[in-house]
C-alpha cells in the first residue's frame, strides 16, 4: 500500500539539524533554574555556571540520554480497549482538541466572550461524542467564584467525568500536578495501575530562548517519578525567540526539545516524551504573532521529519490551527494546510481541534468541522491499496466493453463501496436549489446543528460514584489549598 | 550632484540600519560642523524616527528594522549624551517597566522599552518575574511618570492589580 508522505528535508538535512542540535547543548548550552537539576547535570558530566544557570552539555550525556526515549508511549483511556499506544509506523494518526484558549464562541448566540466553568462539560462530553478525536483538553474558564489558580486540577475533575477518552492539560505548578496525581490514582484504582496506564499527559514549555524555569522543571520531574508522559513544547518566536529563518527555527525547537529530553532521562531514565513543539512566527508588521501560516505549516513538516527520522520520538503537532478570530474561510485554509502538512510527514497526534485566533479562542463548532478535516486526511493517509483485487481485474473481465455495461451492481462494487470512502458528516454534494429547499444552511450552521444533536444524544459512560465524591474532595481541597502560581 | 547636510545624512544611516560606527562618526561630524545639540537631536533623530515610523505604518518597514533604528538612534546619542544634559534638554518623561510576577516573557516588554527610549523618555527596565513590593520600592524611589507592566501569560494579569 502506498502512503502520502511529505518530506521537505533531504536525508542529507535531517543528519545536519541532529548533528547541530546536540552541538548547540554542548556550544550555546541551556539555562537551568532548578537547583536539584542543576546538581544532576552537573555530576551526570555537564559543566555548570550556578551563577546565570547556563548548562553546558556534552554530547557524551545528550546521545545517552537519547537512547532512554522510549519510542512507544501509553496514553491510557478509562476503558483498556481505548489505550492509545503510539509507536513508530502506527495503523492510524490521532487527534486532540486545542489547549489553552480563555476565549470561547457561544453555541447558543454565537458570541464571543470567555470560557466559563459549564463551558468544560460541554467540551468534554462534545469531544467525547464525536468520532474521530482521541485525546481531550479543555477551555481555560474564568470565574470570579473558583480559585484561578486551581483551574487545572477542577478542570481535570469535569473531564474525567465526562469523557473516556486520553485527556491532556497543561499544568500550573508542581502542587497542582500532586493533586492531579492523586485524582488519576483514585479513577485508576492503584498507583501501579496508574502509572502503567497514564490517564493524562501533561504539557511543559521552555522560554525561548533554550530556558527551562524552575516551575516547568519542578512538574518534569514529578511527571517523571510517576511516568506521565510530557508534551514539552519548545515555541521559539522565530525572529525573536529563534532564529528567523525556517531551517534555524526548525534547529532552535528540535535544540531546546532536546535540553528538555536531557534533563527528564537523566532523572527518570525511560521517561516518556512527545515531541510537541509549536512553531510560531513573529509578525513582522505588527510585533504580534502567527501560528497557522504556510511557513509554521512547513515548520511544523519540517520538525516533525527531523523528530521521526532524525531521533526516533513520537510526535505532536498543531495541525487544525488558525490565526483568523473566526471560522470563516480563512481558517478553513490556514489549518487544512496545516494539517495536511503534519499529517503527511507522520506526526502521530494532530492537535487544535477547534482552534481559532492563534489558539487564544475555542470554537465547538470549529471542531466539529474539524472532524471532516481530520476523517478527509486519515483517509488520505490510508493511500491507495493496490493489487489484483483492487485493481478490479476480475470486474473489469466480468463487466466487459461497451455501452451498457455497468459495475454498479458487480459484487467488487458492493464489497468495496462503503470501505474505499470516506463519508463526511457535514459537507453535503447537493445541487444550489436541492441546498435551498433544504434552508440553505452553510457549512457552520450545519456544523452547528451536528454539535447540538451530539450533546443532545450523547452521554457519557459515568463514572462509578464513589469515585466520582472521591475526585470532589481532592478538587475541592485544591481549590482551598493552592495559592499563589509562579510560574517562572 | 545632491549634498546632504550631515543632519540628513544622520536621519538617513539611522533609517536604513547602517552600521553603529557610521552613526556615532555622523554625530560627531554635526557636532564638529557646528550643530546645535536641539538641531542635532530634532533633525537628526527624531526625524529619522519619524520617517521609520511612517515606513512602518504603511508596512513597509518591518519590526526587526524598526528596532534597529532606534538601536543606532542611541548609539548616535551617546556620542552627544553629555552634551544633552550640559543643554538642560529633559527627557519627556520618565518610565518603569518590568514583566509581572510569575512572568518571565521579556520580548514585548523590550519592544516597548526600546521604543519608548528613542521617543526620548528616560526608560528604567526593571527585568522580568518583577513582585508587586519590588514594583512598588523602584517607584517610590524613582517617582516615574508612567509605570508599564507586561505579561504574556493569563494566569500572571491578576498581578497587575
Amino acid at each position: 500500500m502506498g502512503k502520502c508522505m511529505m518530506r521537505l528535508l533531504s536525508d542529507e538535512d535531517v543528519r545536519k539539524i541532529r548533528v547541530e542540535a546536540i552541538k548547540t547543548l554542548e556550544d550555546v548550552g541551556v539555562k537551568v533554574s532548578h537547583d536539584e537539576a542543576k546538581k544532576m547535570l552537573k555530576k551526570s558530566g555537564a559543566t555548570v555556571d550556578h551563577h546565570t544557570d547556563l548548562v553546558l552539555i556534552p554530547r557524551k550525556l545528550t546521545e545517552e540520554c537519547l537512547k532512554r526515549v522510549p519510542q512507544k508511549v501509553i496514553l491510557g483511556a478509562r476503558d483498556l480497549d481505548k489505550d492509545i499506544i503510539l509507536e513508530p509506523d502506527n495503523e492510524r494518526v490521532y487527534n486532540r482538541s486545542i489547549s489553552g484558549g480563555e476565549y470561547y464562541i457561544d453555541l447558543n448566540n454565537g458570541k464571543y466572550r470567555k470560557a466559563v466553568f459549564s463551558d468544560v462539560k460541554d467540551w468534554a462530553r462534545l469531544v467525547d461524542g464525536m468520532e474521530g478525536i482521541d485525546i481531550c483538553t479543555m477551555p481555560y474558564y474564568s470565574d470570579a467564584s473558583l480559585n484561578m489558580s486551581a483551574r487545572d486540577v477542577r478542570g481535570l475533575e469535569i473531564l474525567l467525568e465526562n469523557t473516556s477518552k486520553h485527556i491532556e492539560l497543561q499544568p500550573y505548578g508542581k502542587q497542582n500536578v500532586e493533586y492531579m496525581i492523586k485524582m488519576g490514582i483514585v479513577e485508576r484504582g492503584s498507583e501501579e495501575e496508574f502509572k502503567r496506564r497514564p490517564r493524562f499527559t501533561l504539557m511543559v514549555s521552555p522560554v525561548s530562548p533554550l530556558h527551562y524555569h524552575a516551575n516547568s522543571i519542578d512538574i518534569m520531574l514529578l511527571a517523571g517519578e510517576y511516568g506521565i508522559p510530557i508534551e514539552l513544547t519548545p515555541m521559539p518566536i522565530a525572529g525573536a525567540g529563534g532564529p528567523v529563518t525556517l531551517a534555524g527555527n526548525a534547529l532552535s525547537m528540535i535544540a531546546e526539545f532536546l535540553a528538555g529530553v536531557v534533563i527528564c532521562e537523566s532523572a527518570y531514565p525511560g521517561s516518556p516524551l512527545i515531541f510537541a513543539a509549536r512553531p510560531v512566527v513573529m509578525n513582522m508588521s505588527t510585533g504580534g504573532v502567527i501560528e497557522a501560516s504556510i511557513e509554521v505549516a512547513m515548520l511544523s513538516s519540517a520538525a516533525t521529519q527531523v523528530a521521526r527520522e532524525g531521533f526516533g520520538w513520537r510526535s505532536d503537532m498543531y495541525s487544525l490551527v488558525a490565526d483568523s478570530p473566526v471560522a470563516d474561510g480563512q481558517s478553513m485554509i490556514e489549518r487544512s494546510f496545516n494539517c495536511i502538512f503534519c499529517a503527511f510527514t507522520g506526526a502521530d497526534i494532530l492537535s487544535g481541534w477547534g482552534c481559532l485566533e492563534t489558539a487564544r479562542t475555542l470554537d465547538i463548532v470549529q471542531l466539529a468541522i474539524d472532524s471532516e478535516i481530520a476523517g478527509m486526511t486519515s483517509r488520505a493517509l490510508k493511500g491507495i491499496e493496490l493489487n489484483d483485487e483492487t485493481l478490479g481485474l476480475d470486474a473489469m473481465r466480468r463487466v466487459g466493453a461497451g455501452v451498457g455495461k455497468t459495475y454498479l451492481t458487480d459484487k467488487h462494487t458492493l464489497k468495496y463501496c462503503r470501505t474505499e470512502y470516506f463519508k463526511p458528516k457535514i459537507f453535503i454534494y447537493s445541487k444550489r436549489n436541492t441546498w435551498e429547499l433544504e434552508g440553505g444552511k452553510d457549512l457552520y450552521e450545519r456544523a452547528k446543528e451536528r454539535v447540538k444533536l451530539i450533546l443532545r444524544e450523547h452521554i457519557p459512560t459515568p463514572l462509578d460514584e464513589t469515585v466520582v465524591k472521591e475526585l470532589r474532595l481532592i478538587s475541592e481541597e485544591a481549590e482551598r489549598e493552592i495559592k499563589e502560581i509562579s510560574t517562572a | 550632484m545632491k549634498t546632504f547636510s550631515v543632519l540628513e545624512e544622520i536621519s538617513e544611516a539611522v533609517v536604513k540600519g547602517e552600521s553603529e560606527t557610521k552613526v556615532k562618526e555622523l554625530t560627531q561630524r554635526a557636532v564638529d560642523e557646528g550643530y546645535q545639540v536641539r538641531e542635532i537631536l530634532d533633525n537628526g533623530f527624531i526625524m529619522s524616527l519619524n520617517v521609520i515610523g511612517e515606513q512602518w505604518k504603511k508596512g513597509e518597514a518591518l519590526i526587526s528594522e524598526v528596532l534597529r533604528a532606534a538601536e543606532r538612534m542611541h548609539a548616535g546619542m551617546d556620542v552627544i549624551r553629555k552634551l544633552i544634559i550640559k543643554s538642560g534638554i529633559k527627557p519627556i518623561g520618565k518610565v518603569v517597566i518590568g514583566t509581572v510576577e510569575g512572568d518571565v516573557h521579556s520580548v514585548g516588554k523590550s519592544l516597548v522599552a526600546m521604543i519608548l527610549g528613542s521617543f526620548g523618555f528616560e526608560v528604567h527596565d526593571i527585568g522580568v518575574d518583577v513582585s508587586p513590593e519590588k514594583f512598588l520600592e523602584i517607584v517610590k524611589s524613582q517617582k516615574p511618570d508612567l509605570l508599564a507592566m507586561s505579561a504574556l501569560l493569563t494566569i500572571t494579569m491578576p498581578a497587575m492589580a
